[in-house]
């Protein structure tokens, strides 16, 4: 499907479809139509068994359902991917709290960065699928670098450095989820 | 997919070539149903596009105030 139509309500996608559907059906009724005026050849469309219809709906089943199931997984994983991130961003946000002043301010601007851009530039890129994974969110990377260079002055500190680092790992695990695309046109 | 349902559109009109009405028929209701699977995988076919995309409200929820 063409870049555009991917951005379309759902109902003006339905009717984009049925139009285009209607149109090709009624482009091969006339064609055939047209053909079968000539005897011989109404003939042998007529001589066509009926018994090739079954398989042919069969085998259209099969593929639907196979793009279907890819379309929704990969929906699904990205719903995940998601889901799993807010909840690594909102652990590094509140773990932060563990080193009050500057490194608790700086984290949680690094964080709030990583949103913005999320959001404002990765969604847009995401939704055409171009984003890549080969380049580390920067916010995320220093991040990363910030709670490996914390010094820890007590056992509850240490521990939150070692939760820290996990989720700003996982962090960045969206954008190669829900990446293929089943393109049923 | 879609060659596959012009193709079963093209067996359809066959089958059904003696009598137009039937043809037009059995054609309408095979291709409404081609377009509503049509529809249905290419409204969730990009995963951050569209209406039923997943949106970065989640993430905007969690952000530091």
């Amino acid at each position: 499907m063409v870049d555009w139509s991917h951005e379309l309500a759902v109902v003006w996608l339905a009717v984009l479809v049925f139009a285009a559907t209607a149109l090709v059906t009624a482009a091969i009724y006339a064609a055939v139509t047209a053909l079968a005026v000539d005897e011989g050849r109404q003939d042998a469309f007529k001589r066509v068994s009926p018994g090739m219809l079954p398989p042919l709906g069969l085998v259209f089943g099969l593929v639907v359902g196979f793009l279907a199931a890819q379309v929704w997984s990969d929906a699904d994983r990205a719903q995940q991917a998601v889901h799993r991130e807010a909840s690594s961003l909102r652990a590094v946000d509140l773990l932060a709290d563990r080193f009050p002043g500057a490194p608790e301010r700086r984290m949680h601007a690094l964080v709030r960065r990583h949103i913005e851009d999320a959001v404002h530039i990765e969604w847009p890129e995401m939704a055409r699928q171009r984003a890549t994974l080969t380049v580390i969110p920067r916010p995320l990377g220093s991040g990363l670098q910030l709670a490996l260079s914390l010094q820890p002055t007590n056992d509850g500190q240490t521990l939150a450095q070692r939760e820290m680092v996990a989720p700003l790992e996982n962090a960045s695990t969206r954008a190669g989820s829900g990446s293929s695309s089943a393109s049923p046109a | 997919m879609v060659l596959l349902a012009a193709l079963t559109l093209l067996a359809i009109v066959f089958v059904h070539s003696g009598n137009r009405v039937t043809a037009a028929l059995a054609m309408g209701v095979f291709a409404a149903a081609v377009a509503v699977a049509i529809v249905m995988i290419a409204a969730q076919d990009r995963p951050f596009a569209g209406q039923l995309g997943v949106k970065p409200t989640l993430l905007e929820q969690v952000a530091p105030r």
